[in-house]
């Protein structure tokens, strides 16, 4: 099988402090996917929202779509949206294919249901561009697990480890269609207190 | 003050009920507005404002304090289109916010403005499922953007919204005079032998008494 890892968030990556938890959990996402027999993989990176043909292109030539994404204002970013709304219509276009659509956020402050609104949001768009929605991740912590690095099933990211094993079985097709959402295992004030050196951080990088 | 956020033009925004007086068309149809792009400035260096200057930084600059914040929108798959989403995550900037626990969740604290409220138009429903969805997102956006009190309304197309004919019920038990009837598939119609029937329903079965 052939998976399309698509990162909807705007962030380039330009150093240590621009990693965006999209990308980190995509990348934890791959030693999961290897499980269920996905072994190929195209990367694709949504910046502004564009949709060329090559990149129609490579996702159609794909099986699985795994969407990551930030959640902004508990919803889609906007060239996200965008993003979609060009696909779907292409897909319209090109006839109905066999594609599997799953989809993780990130960005929620601790707790994963956040995202709930803006998981049923990609299930809706997956109905309405006549794909198959398989799977729904939110991920709760997301400032501080960009930073942490790709640690799933380890110390504070212990219930991620789980998660994911389950969304990349729901996500193949593997396992029956599933919403999971999950939270770092530490306590909130420490999140709170490590979201602020973040933001300190920030304050003083130039 | 009220701020309207909208992706119709400003005269149609205008018409719409409350919106002559006290109020401020910041975003409308026409007007260029770039998406959040995550540098995470405004939540540092430059707390409180946002980084890319462009025309609704400008109106943003200017802007002070309001009271109510009225989004009109098509509902594209349960949320906003990307024009007024688009505005929404740049004006969230202006709010300041800051996590803090709050009733047992983490949630943001807006220190920009008081505590507003919270007016949400969507048209163009398509269907059921969107329109939840929908209701469930304006119910996570009050939290979010820590507003006193929120209403959302829903119009089946932007003609209706124009009119100011709400949709009450479903899409289904209440067509529009301006939208086409929905069609109702026909493997759903009712067959008239019966087949097709759970056995429980079926108009031969036996009543078993519980």
């Amino acid at each position: 099988m052939k998976a399309a890892l698509i990162n909807g968030s705007p962030r380039i990556g330009i150093d240590y402090m621009d990693v965006s938890a999209s990308q980190t959990l995509l990348t934890m996402s791959k030693r999961y996917l290897r499980k269920n027999h996905v072994h190929d993989y195209e990367e694709i990176h949504i910046k502004t929202g564009e949709l060329t043909e090559k990149t129609l292109e490579t996702l159609m030539g794909c099986d699985v779509w795994l969407l990551a994404f930030p959640i902004y204002c508990g919803g889609i970013p906007a060239h996200l949206l965008r993003f979609l709304k060009a696909i779907e219509e292409a897909v319209h276009k090109s006839g109905s294919p066999e594609i599997l659509v799953a989809a993780m956020t990130s960005g929620n402050l601790y707790e994963g249901e956040n995202s709930s609104a803006a998981l049923s949001m990609i299930a809706n768009w997956a109905k309405a561009a006549e794909l198959r929605f398989t799977a729904g991740l939110g991920v709760g912590g997301g400032p501080v697990l960009a930073l942490h690095g790709p640690y799933a099933g380890f110390r504070h990211w212990r219930s991620l480890g789980r998660a994911m094993s389950q969304f990349a079985e729901s996500a193949t097709g593997n396992g029956p269609p599933n919403m999971i959402f999950c939270s770092p295992n530490m306590r909130r004030r420490t999140m709170l207190i490590r979201l602020s050196r973040i933001f300190r951080r920030k304050w003083r990088a130039l | 003050m009220k701020i309207v956020m909208g992706d119709i033009s400003e005269e149609e925004l205008r018409s719409l009920p409350r919106n002559r007086i006290n109020t401020r068309i910041l975003v409308h149809e026409g007007m260029r507005i770039y998406p959040c792009i995550g540098c995470m400035d405004c939540f540092g260096r430059r707390a409180g404002r946002c980084a890319i200057r462009d025309g609704l930084t400008d109106e943003l600059d200017r802007l002070g304090y309001f009271e109510e914040l009225e989004l009109v929108s098509a509902c594209l798959y349960g949320g906003f289109s990307p024009r007024v989403k688009g505005a929404l995550d740049r004006l969230f900037a202006y709010l300041r916010p800051v996590a803090e626990v709050r009733k047992g969740e983490t949630r943001f604290a807006t220190q920009g403005v008081g505590k507003i409220d919270l007016v949400l138009r969507f048209y163009d429903i398509r269907s059921e499922e969107e329109r939840k969805t929908a209701y469930d997102y304006a119910g996570l956006l009050e939290k979010t953007l820590n507003a006193e009190e929120s209403t959302v309304l829903f119009y089946r197309t932007k003609a209706d919204l124009l009119a100011g004919r709400e949709l009450r019920g479903t899409l289904i038990d209440e067509p529009s005079e301006t939208a086409p009837a929905l069609e109702v598939p026909a493997e759903a119609a009712f067959p008239e032998t019966g087949e097709g029937f759970p056995e429980a329903l079926s108009p031969d079965a036996e009543e078993v008494g519980v």
